[in-house]
């Protein structure tokens, strides 16, 4: 079974220091990364290729917070609650709106904003050892993280001067589990 | 642990004299480096350091083939013709090298490349990113420590890499690019401005970089025509960036000699530019340490990232990402997919790669068919699908149905 937390010999905990964890990283990759293994046996070669994917996944799922989060929170499922799915909406809704680079500027700011206010709220749920209120906001970060994204690649793409279509999301169920076109 | 295997440095290499190369397959010019008697030098091809990647008539073609088929058709008979130039000029067997290819380059042009080595009777170490290579000169050379941003004008081909460079440790934290833009471009709009055939172009780009006019053309009059796609390089760069502190600007290939790019570099990022070593030669001087470096267990701990995010076609085409772009190799991903009619025999997997949200704005990798799912109700069957991509990039795909254990896959190629 796949356990960030003790590829890294680390206690379960949602505070991390990131400075110590990088460099665990370095160390970790110095003695398995394929590199290492290139006058190996096929099969030593092999192994380094999966411990090393292993090590560098570890490392992503640890250094962001929300990841983190989530693997700290796995018990405690939680769906988005009547009024965070309002909130959603009701800035999914003002995005589209948005025409003038500036305008988007203001809202990415805004969104900003209230990503770290409940990222901090997040952290103090964990050092009070809050969890079903961590996975509450967990749920509307997850959901600030990807309009958060959204919004920087309409920026990037005005930029770019290409056109991006808004709705997409609405296809894949909760899981991420979909059905890839039959060959029949 | 799963894994017993020595410390690294514990296995001595085979023959620790034997001589490793180091190849820039650059798609104008192609450089060949080595590490000999503890020195990086460049081996000179028939007598020349840079040799030119495709004779006249092949040019043209370039374009039109794009960049997989340029890499398999010519670029085996290239490198055979390097390895045995190189083995004349030192008077030994090469058989093993560093190739770089640009960071921006494609999954099957990875593959293509790595085949086409092979064909030409050469192992490959790794496939290294050109300018993750470039920065390995620049650090052997000036000591450069912390994050630097490496700007790679090529002659077909524009990179851009972010990256940390510490004690004993190489860390890709971005990649960008184009691959379909760079110094040959420069001269095509030239050649056009001035009705002039591509040699005289290219001879006017270059000597503007060293006098103020040309009797066709000033510098300044150059600079407004070639200023839309030096914009384009700026934005790119500032999109791989994103706001991180930099310390210096690395500048690679021969396009970065253009003073007023260098210019505009300055003074878009506030940034120093260093461009103290050779820009057609860094590559190939960086790749020949590191090959050197590799065989002999001694290098620095390089970590990469993949420049694109791959990912598998789902209902409505769809692109549903498995791997996301700069994600740290090697890497491998997994994700369970079902079926969306009952008593589905078959499913196809269409594997792409790219930023789009749908398949069509993404690049076609390979297909696949998984065959035997037992007959089961909709959205019943169980299909575990593995990405895995390795340290030089390159990915395979394996579906697995996890109630008869039926599974297949493929391995990109070109």
């Amino acid at each position: 079974m796949f356990d960030a937390f003790e590829i890294f010999s680390l206690p379960p905990s949602y505070e991390i220091d990131l400075e110590k964890l990088t460099q665990t990283y370095f160390d970790l990759q110095s003695k398995t990364h394929p590199d290492r293994f290139i006058n190996g046996s096929p099969r030593e070669r092999e192994l380094s290729e999966s411990k090393g994917a292993d090590i560098n996944k570890a490392y992503q799922l640890l250094k962001d917070p929300l990841s983190r989060a989530e693997i700290l929170l796995s018990e405690f499922k939680k769906e988005p609650s009547f009024e965070s799915l309002s909130e959603q909406m009701a800035l999914r809704e003002e995005l589209e709106t948005l025409k003038e680079p500036i305008q988007r500027e203001v809202f990415r700011k805004k969104v900003e904003v209230l990503f770290l206010t409940k990222e901090k709220a997040l952290e103090i749920f964990f050092r009070e050892e809050k969890f079903e209120e961590a996975a509450v906001v967990l749920v509307d970060l997850k959901y600030l993280e990807k309009l958060r994204e959204k919004t920087r690649h309409l920026e990037e793409a005005q930029r770019a001067d290409v056109k991006v279509p808004l709705q997409s999301d609405k296809k894949r169920d909760p899981d991420g589990a979909c059905a890839p076109q039959d060959d029949e | 642990m799963l894994l017993q295997i020595h410390e690294p440095g514990q296995t001595p290499p085979p023959h620790s004299d034997e001589l490793v190369l180091g190849i820039d397959l650059g798609t104008t010019n192609s450089v060949v480096g080595i590490v000999r008697n503890g020195k990086t030098e460049i081996i000179p091809i028939e007598g020349a350091r840079l040799t030119p990647s495709l004779i006249q008539g092949q040019k043209s073609k370039k374009r039109l083939m794009g960049e997989e088929s340029l890499a398999t058709e010519i670029s085996s008979d290239l490198l055979r013709h390097l390895k045995i130039k190189a083995e004349e000029y030192m008077g030994v067997l090469l058989t093993k090298a560093v190739i770089t290819v640009p960071a921006y380059f494609s999954e099957r042009a990875r593959a293509a490349t790595r085949e086409a080595a092979e064909m030409a009777g050469l192992t490959v170490l790794r496939l290294l990113n050109e300018p993750t290579a470039a920065a390995i000169a620049y650090n052997l050379e000036q000591g450069t420590e912390g994050l630097y941003l490496v700007y790679d004008l090529g002659g077909g081909t524009f990179d851009v890499s972010l990256l940390r460079m510490e004690k004993g440790v190489f860390q890709v934290l971005a990649v960008g690019g184009d691959t379909q833009l760079g110094g040959d471009d420069f001269d095509a709009l030239i050649a056009t401005h001035l009705q002039v055939d591509l040699p005289t172009a290219t001879h006017i780009k270059e000597y503007l970089s060293i006098q103020e006019a040309h009797e066709k053309l000033t510098r300044k009059e150059l600079e407004t025509l070639l200023n839309p796609l030096i914009d384009k390089t700026l934005q790119i760069c500032e999109a791989t960036l994103k706001n991180n502190p930099i310390e210096k600007i690395i500048l690679v290939g021969g396009s970065t000699r253009m003073p007023f790019l260098q210019e505009a570099l300055k003074k878009k990022f506030q940034k120093e530019v260093l461009s103290s070593l050779n820009p057609d030669e860094v590559v190939a001087l960086g790749a020949a340490h590191h090959a050197h470096a590799l065989f002999q267990g001694t290098g620095k701990l390089l970590l990469d990232v993949t420049p694109f995010s791959l990912g598998l076609e789902t209902l409505g085409g769809f692109m549903e990402k498995m791997i996301g772009r700069n994600t740290p190799l090697p890497c491998i991903a997994s994700q369970e997919f079902t079926t969306y009619q009952d008593n589905q025999k078959t499913i196809a997997f269409s594997v792409f790669q790219g930023e789009g949200e749908q398949v069509k704005d993404c690049l076609f990798l390979g297909r696949f068919v998984l065959e035997g799912i037992p007959p089961l109700p909709a959205g019943k069957a169980r299909v575990k699908v593995i990405f895995t991509l390795d340290a030089d990039g390159i990915l395979s795909v394996r579906a697995h149905e996890q109630v008869t254990g039926v599974s297949c896959g493929i391995q990109i190629t070109h």
